[in-house]
């Protein structure tokens, strides 16, 4: 389980509202499904980093498990992105000097993930053709997909997902929010999404408002 | 694609490989300059102390001063038991042996025609002996046992470079080499005490380390019981065994207690030793510096690197890479090119011993056949340290790439 205690980010200090995940606290259990809404720069992205450790400048407590965050090491946090924490992040994150299959196999050799089930995925999101190609000549929406399965290409407990249909049309987001539902039911693994709107959030994901 | 393969590609693409080269040859040089310098000193000084001589090659003879005073009672400096002892307590010193004289008279007869090559000649002279640990009494015959009529003899080099050099030219005499005088024997007559003996002297070998003439102490001790007028007291000289006998520290002590150290050779190949050691420290210190700054470039040319590829690195880490695995590859690849320096260190020296023993051994000297451990041992301890310095350096440069 992942736990906020009174956990404030440097950047809001003094700037968050009393019925705000911030002052409230909030828990993120695996199985469960969870969509982040917030306006603009009210910290949806600030949250994903902390959940991932890559930021640490907040006051208040952060808890994996029952677990201070605030002990980890470098080597902790790794451990944790390989084994438990999924993420698909806000700007993909790939080598845009290789291509889409070679950014993909770099994280299913560091986790043992089989390439048979990663292609399988890549063929369900109409990418299989482009897997060749280097990540810098395919478009956003295209490459956006390919850092979904790559993020799915791992064994997780949370599936952390920052806006990841925003270069997507409507039927290929389908396809992205279902694989991802998929992939987190047969591993029991929570999903954390932001960037969609209500109204287009199916209805097993439970509101959390920052 | 394998996240090590993967690493080193990213890494490839960063960096200016011709920098790289050029700290890697600094290392090398500077490595070469560490184990050259102590292969050369070692050399050197192995050839100082390897010099032929019957006598061993450790060892020294000291007096003390002559000054006015013992000229005026007519008494040289000798060296009691209580000096003898303290002597042999000082570093460096392994044992301490007194110098025995005769107390007899000995009159040496070469009779002409007795061979060719010789004149006719008579002399009074003196005769000593040393222990027999401070002779290689194996070699050349040495040893006396009563009953013996042939009685070896050492004498210093320099009276046959007198003979033939001096006298045989200037009165147009033939010149003797080594090896024909070892093959004279000439009359050697003792007595005093009442009674007299005729012995048969032979020339068992040469030294230029003392400037006195040697028998067995076997045959000195009987001849001075036999023959002998009054009794030994202290001795004059004293033959020490030393780990360095060129060892600058000794020289110094010894000039200090106001002892001279006989043979002109030994105190010059004491300087010699201190200038040595002196260009040595100079090469080092050099060597060092060297190391130091190529040490500098190399380090910087992989934090270079590093940081050239910190975004990379940062999302590789991201995506669950140990900070540990990521800088593994780039650790090894460094690791691997100082390995080359140090070899190309190590063939340089090799060479260099080679080459200073191809040298040496055409001027006459005798040399070592294997190269100096200490040179070797230099080189197995600098090359692990830059190592891990280097290690350190890398680790460090990914930590901080990795946290952004």
């Amino acid at each position: 389980m992942l736990t906020f205690e009174r956990l404030v980010p440097a950047p809001l200090e003094g700037n968050t509202d009393s019925d705000s995940i911030w002052q409230k606290g909030v828990s993120f259990t695996p199985g469960n499904l969870y969509s982040v809404y917030a306006p603009s720069g009210k910290g949806k992205s600030t949250l994903m980093h902390i959940l991932l450790g890559i930021r640490r400048d907040f006051s208040g407590v952060y808890t994996i498990d029952g677990k201070d965050t605030a002990a980890y090491t470098p080597d902790d946090w790794a451990g944790l992105r390989r084994d438990r924490i999924a993420t698909v992040y806000q700007d993909l994150k790939l080598f845009p000097q290789i291509s889409a299959a070679e950014n993909i196999e770099l994280k299913a050799s560091l986790t043992g993930f089989s390439s048979a089930r990663w292609k399988a995925m890549a063929e369900r999101l109409a990418i299989a053709h482009l897997l060749e190609r280097p990540c810098r000549h395919l478009s956003m929406g295209q490459q956006q997909r390919v850092a979904i399965v790559r993020a799915l290409s791992q064994p997780f407990q949370y599936l952390l997902m920052d806006e990841p249909v925003s270069h997507l049309d409507r039927e290929n987001a389908r396809l992205v929010i279902d694989l991802a539902m998929e992939e987190a039911a047969t591993q029991g693994a929570a999903v954390l999404l932001t960037g969609l709107n209500v109204q287009d959030t199916p209805s097993e994901f439970q509101p959390v408002q920052i | 694609m394998k996240t090590e393969q993967f690493v080193l590609k990213v890494l490839a693409q960063s960096g200016k490989r011709r920098s790289l080269w050029l700290a890697l040859a600094g290392a090398a040089a500077g490595l070469f300059l560490l184990s050259g310098a102590m292969q050369t000193t070692a050399t050197f000084r192995s050839v100082m102390n390897r010099q032929k001589d019957l006598l061993g090659g450790d060892f020294l003879v000291i007096n003390k001063k002559v000054s006015l005073l013992n000229t005026l009672s007519g008494r040289p400096g000798s060296f009691d038991d209580a000096e003898q002892k303290e002597i042999g307590k000082w570093p460096g010193i392994g044992a301490v042996g007194a110098f025995s004289g005769n107390r007899f008279k000995v009159r040496a007869s070469f009779r002409a025609g007795m061979q060719a090559s010789m004149p006719g000649l008579s002399t009074d002279m003196f005769l000593e002996a040393v222990p027999n640990d401070f002779i290689d009494t194996d070699k050349e015959g040495w040893g006396w046992e009563e009953g013996d009529d042939e009685i070896p003899l050492i004498i210093p080099a320099d009276y046959l470079k007198l003979y033939n050099f001096g006298f045989a030219q200037g009165q147009g005499l033939p010149l003797v080499p080594e090896s024909v005088l070892q093959s004279v024997s000439f009359d050697l007559a003792v007595y005093g005490n009442g009674k007299s003996a005729s012995f048969r002297g032979r020339i068992a070998g040469f030294t230029n380390r003392i400037q006195s003439v040697l028998v067995p102490q076997e045959f000195m001790d009987y001849a001075n019981a036999q023959f002998g007028e009054g009794t030994g007291g202290n001795p004059g000289r004293l033959i020490l065994r030393a780990d360095d006998p060129s060892d600058p520290a000794l020289t110094q002590r010894f000039t200090a207690a106001g002892y001279e150290m006989a043979g002109g050779d030994r105190l010059r190949t004491s300087r010699i030793n201190s200038l040595l050691l002196l260009m040595m420290g100079a090469v080092l210190s050099l060597a060092l510096l060297m190391i130091v700054l190529a040490l500098l470039g190399i380090v910087q040319f992989a934090q270079i690197l590093v940081y050239r590829s910190a975004r990379d690195l940062q999302v590789l880490y991201l995506l669950g890479c140990t900070p540990a695995q990521l800088a593994a590859p780039l650790k090894r690849r460094f690791t691997a090119q100082l390995g080359l320096a140090a070899g190309v260190a190590l063939g340089l020296t090799l060479a260099l011993h080679l080459l200073l023993n191809i040298g040496l051994q055409q001027k006459g000297f005798e040399t070592q056949a294997l190269p100096s451990w200490e040179a070797f041992g230099l080189l197995a301890l600098a090359v692990p340290l830059l190592g891990i310095l280097l290690r350190r350096a890398i680790s460090q440069a990914v930590k901080e790439a990795c946290s952004g």
